[in-house]
């Protein structure tokens, strides 16, 4: 059932657009000063980094990244969340460069096959990663620079006179400051050209590089800020990698020039105690968090035998909205005591949730809206606002964007196609798939499938993409999965698909074993062996990665005639 | 220390009896997310005084991979 919650059409809010991440940092630094932007864990102890402390730190590395000769240049970066991860993202663009956020999940070898690709000149990461790289600096010949951010000292053991660390750039650009040095402060770049690169997935042989330009981020940040209902007032606990673009812009770009406080959750063990902490007033989430939390909330109510009764409640009180009395405070105060009391909204995307969840929470008192983007759009493409929810419905299409669907169905199903300021400008060294991505008329093709209704609100029907979406909204690549797959002697070909079944997307691979290397196992120990591979992949991988079924088959896989496996036929 | 982290899976994520095994796969066969892993680890923490890396959760993915884990710091606390 769509419900719609008022009868007037939305009205995005008057924000001022942004032109640069300077301006984003100076207007913040301007309008919040010494107000909270972060809290965040260091060394076990919390610390508070407020948004003059940005615009301070934002001034002085942009200007040591002008003396390092590093303007314009290209820069990985990769480590947990901390306020220097977002400076270092903003400086990097504003002094001219690229700056290309890694995921802190990757493989060491994956890490450095991306810095490699990128022809990166530095590299920003915390000791973790610099372990995590060590073996291979000696190798990286054209890495001039490695940064450490999230500790004063240059972790021990490391000699290699590329490495510096953050805090000491800055006090050097500070210096600088102080001595009159304006090259950072009074450049100006080219906002319509590449300023970020984001990989798909995990291996640069199967990922594809989004280029965005700082006019694209710039714009989807103000996007968002139009589309939600959140101010300065608002209190957030940032739980999502931060090099995702879904948190990246949302989060802590979109939130910020709101003037919002963000904690920076600092270890996945301990999200709920933070949440209970903290109190934050929103959060932004993907589905796995949400579908976590109303299990637990489920969990402890039948432990207690309150099931009928919690029930019985929600049903009450839900008709007493109806007449326009509100009780949730009182009757769900324990539950909404677990978020810390102050939960008033969760923006949730990334992937699909179940409705009957979203029902739940607005129940107990927290509402819940979807969203849809994709990285491409950096990411946002539509939201439901706070007071114009269509429960079912991915959302509004975004204030500045244009989204048509291509080639309908009888249903008006079909690909979801859009246009606008925030799309990107096309893949990293592949124009090829840069190609297939737009219409000739100009237009991007998302890859889903879905409608839009009357009032411009987008439903996602399927999916035209090979993309498995995981339930924490990560994509996953059957391809990269199959490449891992196609190194074992005893698998002769390799699929990998999404299957889904009643407790959700399960991701599993269908192999056509090599019977030359299989030689007389039975179809047990066959199983057993292949699955023995498996279970060595994904050691390596992360947990939402897993390949967690297993199919062999007896025959091949039917192919194209470029010899690649039909993919439309695998079920 | 099987045991114990058996009786936790029942208790805390309500994991059927009869199919947790060392061998059983925790996201596969028992369909734990790793929130829910994280939230159990969390809980082992305190439980045991002792601290379990961020990145050894990754490496979890039968019963018998965190049991074996936890023995070690045990041991080693």
């Amino acid at each position: 059932m769509t419900v719609c919650e008022m009868n007037k059409p939305f009205t995005p809010r008057d924000i001022k657009s942004l032109s640069s991440t300077k301006e984003l940092v100076y207007t913040n630094a301007e309008r919040f000063g010494d107000k909270p932007l972060y809290i965040y864990v260091e060394n076990k102890e919390k610390k508070t980094y407020t948004y003059n402390d940005n615009k301070e730190t934002f001034d002085a590395f942009g200007t040591a990244l002008f003396r390092l000769g590093l303007n314009g240049k290209t820069v990985s970066l990769c480590s947990d969340q901390h306020p220097h991860w977002i400076a270092s993202f903003l400086s990097v663009i504003a002094a001219g460069g690229v700056i290309v956020p890694l995921d802190r999940e990757l493989l060491p070898e994956q890490l450095a096959g991306f810095i490699k690709l990128t022809e990166s000149e530095a590299v920003i990461l915390s000791a973790r990663e610099l372990k995590m790289l060590s073996a291979e600096l000696s190798d990286m010949t054209s890495l001039k620079h490695i940064i450490i951010i999230g500790q004063d000292t240059i972790p021990e053991g490391f000699d290699d006179e590329r490495i510096k660390t953050f805090t000491s750039l800055v006090e050097k650009g500070k210096e600088l400051l102080a001595s009159g040095d304006t090259g950072f402060l009074d450049y100006e770049r080219d906002n319509r050209s590449t300023a970020c690169i984001l990989f798909t997935s995990g291996t640069t042989g199967t990922s594809k590089g989004v280029m965005l330009s700082e006019y694209n981020i710039l714009f989807s940040t103000v996007q968002c800020c139009r589309m939600v209902a959140n101010d300065d007032k608002d209190v957030f606990v940032s739980v999502l990698p931060i090099h995702h673009t879904f948190a990246l812009t949302t989060n802590h770009l979109s939130m910020s020039y709101l003037g919002g406080t963000t904690f920076m959750n600092d270890s996945l063990k301990h999200t709920f105690k933070n949440i209970t902490e903290v109190k934050p007033t929103c959060l932004i989430l993907v589905p796995l968090f949400l579908e976590t939390m109303d299990k637990k909330i489920w969990d402890n109510i039948k432990k207690q035998g309150k099931e009928k009764q919690v029930k019985a409640l929600m049903k009450m009180s839900n008709a007493m909205r109806k007449t326009g009395i509100d009780m949730r405070k009182t009757l769900f105060e324990k539950i909404l005591n677990s978020f810390g009391g102050n939960l008033h909204h969760i923006i949730v995307g990334g992937a699909p949730l179940d409705p009957e969840i979203i029902r739940d929470f607005d129940a107990f008192g927290i509402t819940v809206v979807e969203g849809y983007g994709i990285t491409e759009c950096c990411p946002l493409i539509s939201v439901n606002p706070f007071s114009k929810r269509k429960i079912g419905s991915a959302g509004l299409v975004a204030d500045g964007l244009e989204a048509r669907i291509g080639d309908p169905n009888e249903l008006g199903e079909g690909e979801i196609q859009v246009r606008g300021g925030n799309v990107f400008t096309g893949y990293y060294k592949n124009e090829e798939a840069t190609k297939e991505a737009f219409t000739d008329d100009g237009w991007f093709c998302t890859g889903d499938i879905g409608r839009i209704d009357k009032d411009n609100y987008i439903y996602i029907t399927g999916r035209k993409k090979n993309v498995i979406i995981a339930s924490n909204g990560k994509n996953v690549y059957p391809e990269e999965l199959e490449e891992y797959l196609n190194k074992s002697d005893i698998i002769k070909e390799a699929a990998v698909i999404g299957r889904n079944t009643a407790d959700g997307i399960v991701i599993t691979a269908l192999i056509y074993p090599d019977k030359d290397v299989c030689g007389d196992m039975d179809d047990k120990e066959l199983y057993e062996k292949i699955f023995s591979e498996i279970n060595l992949i994904n050691k390596g991988l992360p947990t939402f990665k897993h390949i967690t079924a297993l199919e062999i088959r007896d025959r091949e896989f039917e192919k194209t005639t470029t010899r690649k496996i039909k993919r439309f036929l695998l079920k | 220390m099987y045991e114990e982290f058996r009786q936790l899976l029942i208790d805390k994520l309500e994991i059927e009896p009869d199919l947790i095994k060392p061998e059983a796969q925790l996201a596969n066969d028992l369909g734990i997310n790793s929130l829910e892993l994280a939230d159990l680890v969390l809980f082992c923490e305190d439980k045991y005084d002792i601290e379990i890396d961020d990145d050894a959760l990754q490496s979890f993915i039968t019963v018998n991979d965190v049991v074996e884990y936890l023995s070690g710091l045990i041991q080693k606390a």
